[in-house]
């Protein structure tokens, strides 16, 4: 087995080689036990063959030999030379008088090899029949003899027996009365032995690549899962060399190797791990007690928050209250102004309008005098009577005009008014946006019309949304106040309407100072503001999402700092 | 010649008694000729005895002993010692060999090929002679194969002469000649059969067991077939092994002639009757197959021959 180590080979060729080596050895084994077996039976047949045949020259020649005739005894002969390889046959009585001797077709070379002559065994086959009288087979070099004696009968019967049938029981006695031979060359069991010789040889070859080829094939086949995990090592870029088992055993011893390292390591780290664990129950336990303590002063904290919490709401409650309040008072700061101008108007035409009156009055009192002659007005006629007239008719038509154009803008007002007079309903009712839209704007522009210019783009056939009128003036009112105070200096707002798919949408745009992404996370929160503290309560847009959630809508918010902000409100038709 | 008065005053002495006859028979075994000589036996006693009129023995008793059963052949002596049987009738050799020491009992033999001369001395035996003639051994081979000139002969010195003798005699008046040729030892009985080749028809085989030892008998017949000479024989026995013609002597009625004989005795009848005599029954057997075989191609091949 050593030279399965036979480290230059791989796996498989040292499994093949040595199947093959063996089968060879078995082959090789069986094939010289079945010729040695096969030899021996062919010479045991060959001389059992012969030995027969001594025996049946010897009953054939029996008459021959008793009457030592020889013409019946070449007549026996000549049955047994006919034989293959018979090299010679004698006949002899008796007394080894040689009565008969016949030479078959091949005793020619056997005689010229000088071959011991048959006769030289008459001693030794006489010393062999007064013992037994079996066939006797006699071998030499290149030849080998067989003996059988030549037995008559005696008659030994009763003379009943010579003249009638049966009745006879002793045995039947022989009686020696001569001897064959018959010489055989060795050729034929050689020619026999040289056949088997032959043909076992070819079968035994076929038989043995037959089982090369097969053996091949199933080594292939046995071996190919080797062959996989060669592959997958090569894979793996280590390096294979042709001694394959060699290498994975290497690789193997390594892989246990770091295996029981990384054992050890892992039971290391267990040790620590416990050791680290029971430092952190400690820690743990110390810090459970303490919790206990937090616990303590968290549950009283709640309690001082939820309270606090109460109060917050009423808080809440309290600016809730005072938003509206301010935005009352804005309202009514915008009113005042709004209401202010007609009424300047008015106030400014009521000098003139007085003026006039007057004129008229002197007039008509110097048209009194002028018919009762007496004229006591002491104020100077102005006018030619003729033109004053026209000229003050003209007057007061034209501050009647600003009077009353005045008149119109307050009753005007005083309608917008009316639209937020209706805050606090909370009926559902149709709203038109674009005109709700301008009213707000309306009341609200007049502060910094001078400052900011405020766009409009109205879709004209936008449909009416179903809504708190009030609530969603509140909205825009917001939206809007925060559109202005984003715009630090001079700036456009514009307003857009539009409407797809059962949606209205509103959307105001300002090109003010933008939302940081920080903050416009936080804008809807209530009471987030970035103006400072007094100012804004950060409740406008809370509020404002609470409606517009009210009326199953959205505000959407895109901004970028520095550009400008667009709230989209977007309603449902 | 001695014996008959002898055989006379013991018949006197035995008819007057008054008890019946008794008749011992040994057989020497259990052979078929045998058989059939005791069944001949019996009818020829039997029915003489019935024939004898007043005179004849009372009721006769047959009592029959085979050599060959258990116990016999030791107890024969004295069972016939004490039983004093009237006559004993021996069949085959080895019965008359033991009835021999009986020197005061008749004793009628059959079935014995060649007494000894000193058995035929003896005054209380008698018996039949199982020779036949020659006269009509060699008729019957002429009127099986017809065209039988020569016959060949081999014997034992001095054996057999009488019946060559007798046979040249009637060779003669039948135009038949006789070939003999005496050998003295058994081996030489090839060479002379191949010597005869040429110059006999047909051989005659005689009963000579010195020269007609087993592989003698085998050669002849292969003789006879190889040369196509028919062979006559004294015994059906070798008609199976190839003669063509055998005349042999009848066991029935060898016995039937012994029956008639022992009746003789016991009622006492001439001495010239109780002589040894030959058999008067024989038969003729013919090998058909062996006539196919070998005269029907020697008839053949006649013309041939006489070229
Ligand atoms: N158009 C806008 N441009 C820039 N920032 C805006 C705009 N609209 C709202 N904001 C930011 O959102 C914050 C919250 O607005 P909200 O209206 O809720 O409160 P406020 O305006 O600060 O206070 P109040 O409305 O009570 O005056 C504002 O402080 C502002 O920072
Ligand atoms: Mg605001």
């Amino acid at each position: 087995m050593k030279f399965l180590n036979f480290k230059p080979l791989s796996f498989n060729a040292r499994i093949f080689l040595c199947l093959v080596v063996m089968m060879s050895l078995f082959t090789a084994s069986l094939y010289y036990v079945f010729i040695q077996d096969q030899k021996k039976m062919l010479v045991e047949k060959h001389i059992a063959q012969g030995k027969m045949m001594a025996s049946l020259l010897a009953d054939n020649a029996r008459l021959g030999v008793f009457s030592e005739d020889e013409d019946r005894l070449k007549y026996s002969v000549s049955a047994v030379l006919d034989q293959d390889d018979v090299l010679e046959v004698l006949v002899f009585n008796m007394d080894w008088k040689l009565l008969n001797r016949d030479y078959g077709p091949s005793q020619v070379t056997a005689v010229s090899s000088g071959a011991k002559p048959i006769a030289a065994y008459t001693e030794t086959v006489a010393a062999m029949f007064s013992q037994s009288w079996q066939p006797v087979y006699l071998a030499d070099r290149d030849r080998c003899s067989f003996w059988a004696p030549v037995l008559a009968r005696i008659d030994n019967r009763s003379e009943e027996d010579f003249y009638f049938n049966g009745g006879s029981v002793e045995p039947v006695l022989e009686n020696l009365i001569g001897y064959v031979g018959i010489s055989v060359s060795k050729d034929g069991v050689d020619r026999g032995i040289e056949t088997i010789l032959v043909r076992s040889a070819e079968v035994a070859m076929i038989l043995l690549f037959g089982g090369i080829v097969i053996t091949f094939f199933l080594v292939r086949e046995a071996t190919r899962p080797l062959d996989r995990l060669m592959h997958n090592v090569k894979a793996h870029g280590i390096n294979v060399c042709r001694d394959d088992l060699g290498m994975l055993e290497d690789r193997y011893s390594q892989m246990v190797e770091t295996i029981a390292e990384s054992f050890e390591t892992i039971n290391d780290l267990k040790l620590g791990l416990e050791e680290k664990v029971e430092e952190r129950t400690r820690d743990l336990m110390v810090a459970y007690d303490e919790l206990g303590v937090r616990e303590q002063n968290v549950r009283t904290a709640n309690e001082k928050l939820s309270k606090t919490l109460a109060e917050l709401q009423q808080t809440q409650a309290h600016l809730v209250h005072s938003e509206k309040m301010a935005a009352v008072g804005r309202m009514v700061a915008g009113v005042a102004h709004e209401v202010n101008n007609p009424i300047n108007f008015i106030t400014s035409a009521m000098p003139g309008l007085r003026n006039n009156l007057d004129d008229i009055v002197a007039i008509l009192r110097r048209h009194e005098s002028e018919e009762n002659g007496s004229f006591k007005e002491n104020r100077p006629i102005l006018v030619a009577p003729e033109n004053d007239s026209k000229k003050i008719v003209k007057e007061i038509k034209t501050l009647l005009g600003f009077i009353e154009e005045g008149a119109r803008r307050v009753s005007g007002i005083v309608t917008d008014l009316s639209a937020f007079s209706r805050v606090d309903e909370s009926a559902f009712t149709e709203v038109d946006i674009n005109e709700g839209l301008d009213r707000t704007i309306a009341i609200l522009a007049y502060e910094w019309a001078h400052r900011i210019e405020i766009k409009k783009e109205y879709e004209g056939g936008l449909p009416h949304v179903s809504g708190i009128p009030g609530q969603l003036f509140q909205v825009f009112t917001n939206i809007l106040v925060n559109a202005i105070y984003a715009i630090p200096d001079q700036g456009i707002i514009t307003v857009r309407t539009w409407h797809d798919k059962g949606w209205a949408h509103i959307a105001f745009r300002d090109n003010g100072e933008g939302i940081p992404e920080d903050v416009r996370k936080k804008i809807f929160d209530p009471f987030f503001t970035t103006k400072p503290p007094g100012k804004g309560t950060g409740l406008g847009l809370g509020i404002s999402y609470g409606i517009i959630k009210g009326h199953n809508g959205e505000i959407i918010v895109t901004s970028e700092v520095g550009k400008g902000t667009e709230f989209e409100v977007i309603l449902p038709v | 010649m001695k014996r008959i008065p002898v055989i006379i005053i013991l018949i006197l002495l035995v008819v007057p008694s008054v008890r019946a006859a008794e008749v011992a028979v040994l057989v020497s075994g259990r052979l078929n000729a045998y058989e059939e000589a005791y069944n001949g036996f019996k009818e020829g006693f039997v029915g003489t005895t019935s024939l004898a009129g007043p005179k004849a023995v009372m009721s006769n008793s047959i009592k029959e002993f085979y050599l060959t059963d258990p116990g016999v052949a030791n107890d024969i002596d004295q069972m016939f010692f004490d039983a004093r049987p009237d006559v004993i009738v021996a069949i085959g050799a080895k019965a008359l060999d033991r009835v021999r020491s009986f020197k005061d009992i008749p004793v009628i033999y059959l079935l014995v090929p060649n007494p000894g001369s000193e058995i035929l001395e003896e005054e209380n035996i008698t018996g039949v002679e199982m020779d036949i003639s020659a006269a009509r051994q060699l008729g019957a081979l002429t009127r099986t194969v017809p065209g039988v000139k020569r016959v060949g002969v081999v014997c034992s010195p001095g054996r057999s002469r009488e019946l060559i003798n007798k046979a040249r005699t009637y060779g003669w008046s039948e135009g038949l000649v006789i070939v003999a040729r005496e050998i003295s030892k058994s081996r030489d009985f090839g060479a002379v059969l191949a010597d005869m080749k040429n110059k006999v028809d047909a051989i005659w085989m005689v009963p000579d067991r010195r020269i007609y030892v087993p592989q003698n008998v085998e050669l002849l017949f292969l003789f006879s077939l190889e040369n196509q000479i028919p062979v006559l024989t004294f015994s059906e026995k070798y008609l199976n092994t190839g003669a063509v013609v055998s005349v042999s002597i009848a066991p029935y009625g060898m016995g039937q002639e012994a029956g008639q004989r022992a009746a003789g005795i016991l009622t006492g009848v001439s001495s010239e009757e109780l002589k040894v005599r030959p058999v008067d029954s024989s038969r003729v057997t013919v090998n058909h197959r062996a006539v196919r075989k070998i005269v029907a191609a020697a008839v053949h091949r006649a013309p041939l021959g006489e070229k």
